[in-house]
């Protein structure tokens, strides 16, 4: 995605991937455990 | 994106074996011819004939806004991804190199495989209040 779409890293300052945005934020970067993927979606939701 | 390896090819069949039911993969390209959107189809072209599960529609077009508000997507190429019911996944870019993998244990999942979350992190997101747009930047390999 990031290759095709570059502006992408750009608008969400991705500097490492993968990285995940949660309604145009990003939440997460890099891999973690499931545990604190998911605390990061709940948090995002707020 | 180089074409597609015996490797790739190799993996595209065994990952698709055991796929547990229908999947619709819908392409949004471009109407304009490219190597790149030719080699792009080619690969989908091999997943979906690796299954009889597995059902590929192009739509190769102009940029339709009208269009591409009520499919969901905001960018092309884009894939979305069905099963029984639509899982409103989109998928930007190519599912090569290291992302085949990951693309096709989408393929699983959306087919009804068994969940690959825990239930308690299942239930957590199951009460979420609020709807939660998620992308995941990644970049092929």
């Amino acid at each position: 995605m990031v290759n095709l779409f570059p502006y992408l890293a750009v608008r969400y300052q991705a500097a490492d991937v993968p990285t995940t945005v949660a309604n145009g934020r990003a939440v997460v970067v890099g891999s973690v455990p499931e545990e604190d993927y998911v605390e990061a979606i709940v948090r995002a939701a707020g | 994106m180089s074409q597609i390896t015996e490797q790739d090819r190799a993996r595209i069949q065994r990952g698709l074996r055991d796929l547990g039911g229908p999947v619709v993969l819908r392409y949004y390209t471009s109407d304009v011819d490219s190597w790149y959107s030719r080699s792009e189809r080619a690969l989908l072209e091999e997943i979906a004939g690796a299954s009889p599960h597995v059902a590929l529609e192009v739509h190769a077009d102009r940029w339709d806004p009208g269009r591409e508000a009520t499919v969901g997507i905001r960018r092309t190429p884009a894939l979305t991804v069905a099963g029984a019911r639509d899982s409103r996944v989109c998928y930007y870019g190519v599912p090569d190199g290291y992302e085949l993998e990951v693309f096709l244990r989408l393929l699983h999942a959306v087919a009804g495989g068994p969940p690959s979350l825990g239930e308690a992190s299942a239930a957590r997101l199951r009460a979420l209040a609020r709807p939660v747009h998620l992308e995941v930047l990644a970049s092929p390999t």
